[in-house]
């Protein structure tokens, strides 16, 4: 591995080894891959609405499976396009926020 | 509502998530799982009124941010229906603005959790909701309920005789009515006792039970006077029904009295097809009938049968 470790290790969830939801864990890493590429087209599509929804779902729904970090990235990103009204045509302000967002996305699904 | 046996204990409570998320569904149902609750999912929130109200639900978890029907919607909708009015509704949302939560109060839930929720306190809050509901229902059903003999009491029989009489004149069902009094009750209490007295009303509570079926509406009407509503019953079948009541009344042996036999007397209105207007009507028939009993010597059941009597023409 020649990257630094810091940036890429793999992003565990707390709930792991909590036999009531590794399973549910599972599924929701087995579905990130789509979910990253859904936001990916969004933001392609300058499609603020959705992928303030998508921000919306994974602030509420990422903490419950035991990546409270990505939800609090999705709470930042849903945050700043709904109060600061980034208009569609600059997307790119919240650029870093949904960088973020997919790299840490891309760190939990590495541990599947 | 079972009623013959009003009964507090809950099955398994039924639990209403409405979410479009399906991820809270899914967290739910696994977080749930050590609750004993029955955990129902709907994905929008119209979807979730219909589910609400074909299933009338211990407790609504409820979701404001949802396309179409939104949550204050469903919520405004719940609490507009007297058949979900008094579900307890738990609010869940990821908006979190003081407004939010005090129109969500102001409409009628309970509580409100904010997402993303802490599961531990989750559960918590729900178990706590159920609880507050079961307590409702508990005191809802016992103040319907005469203390004495378990029976329902007259305040619900006036409730439910109205909406039985309007059913039966809507959709043309049979319906029958009973008024039951106990044969010369004072002596009873005046030679035995009150205590005696009590026993021998519950008693004859218990017989009245026991052979009424779990459709018929059991009432102490008042001191010493029963009522039995019998709903889709034509007068000759309660009938048997209540002369089935009064032999079993007779036949009874009384560890306090042996040698004193207790008899009720009854009267009985019912009609096949057609019925009066008001139950305030039947209740004055009814009447008339247990007076003619107690006239004709008591220990005996008077009926009048308002069905029509077929006419010549009719038979063609």
């Amino acid at each position: 591995m020649t990257e630094p470790s810091g940036s890429c290790a793999p992003l565990r969830s707390e709930y792991a080894d909590d036999p009531e939801m590794s399973e549910l864990v599972e599924i929701f890493v087995s579905e990130l891959p789509s979910r990253v590429q859904a936001i990916e087209e969004a933001v392609r599509q300058a499609d603020l609405e959705s992928v303030t929804r998508m921000a919306h779902q994974l602030k509420g729904a990422a903490p419950g499976y035991g990546y409270p970090t990505i939800g609090a990235c999705a709470g930042r990103l849903e945050h700043k396009i709904r109060y600061d009204s980034v208009p569609a045509t600059e997307i790119d302000q919240v650029q870093r926020e949904v960088d973020e967002l997919i790299e840490l996305c891309r760190k939990a699904m590495r541990v599947a | 509502m079972d009623q013959t046996a009003p009964s507090f204990e809950d099955a398994t409570p039924v639990v209403l998530a409405i979410d479009d998320c399906v991820d809270v569904h899914r967290l739910l149902s696994a977080r749930l799982k050590g609750e004993s609750v029955e955990l129902i999912s709907a994905f929008d929130g119209a979807d979730g009124l219909e589910r609400a109200q074909a299933t009338e639900p211990s407790l609504v978890l409820l979701d404001l941010d949802m396309p179409g029907m939104d949550g204050f919607e469903v919520l405004r909708a719940l609490k507009e229906d007297p058949k979900t009015l008094d579900i307890p509704v738990i609010v869940l949302s990821g908006i979190q603005t003081p407004h939010d939560k005090v129109t969500a109060f102001d409409l009628g839930a309970v509580d409100y959790v904010t997402k993303p929720f802490e599961m531990a306190e989750l559960r918590a809050r729900v178990r706590s909701a159920l609880r507050l509901n079961r307590l409702v229902k508990m005191l809802a059903e016992r103040a319907q309920i005469d203390g004495l003999t378990g029976l329902w009491n007259r305040a619900y029989f006036d409730k439910i005789l109205e909406s039985e009489v309007g059913r039966s004149v809507r959709h043309q069902r049979p319906l029958s009515l009973a008024l039951l009094d106990v044969d010369h009750f004072k002596s009873v209490n005046d030679a035995f006792g009150h205590p005696a007295g009590d026993i021998v009303l519950q008693e004859l509570a218990r017989i009245v039970r026991r052979e009424a079926r779990a459709s018929d509406i059991c009432c102490r009407y008042g001191g010493e006077e029963f009522a039995i509503i019998l709903p889709d019953t034509v007068p000759q079948d309660a009938f048997y029904l209540l002369e089935r009541i009064r032999e079993s009344i007779e036949q009874t042996r009384w560890a306090k009295h042996p040698s004193r036999a207790v008899t009720i007397s009854g009267g009985l209105v019912g009609a096949s097809d057609r019925s009066l207007q008001t139950a305030a009507e039947w209740v004055e028939v009814a009447d008339r009938c247990l007076y003619r009993s107690k006239a004709d010597g008591r220990n005996r059941i008077t009926v009048e049968d308002l069905s029509p009597v077929p006419r010549l023409s009719d038979a063609g």
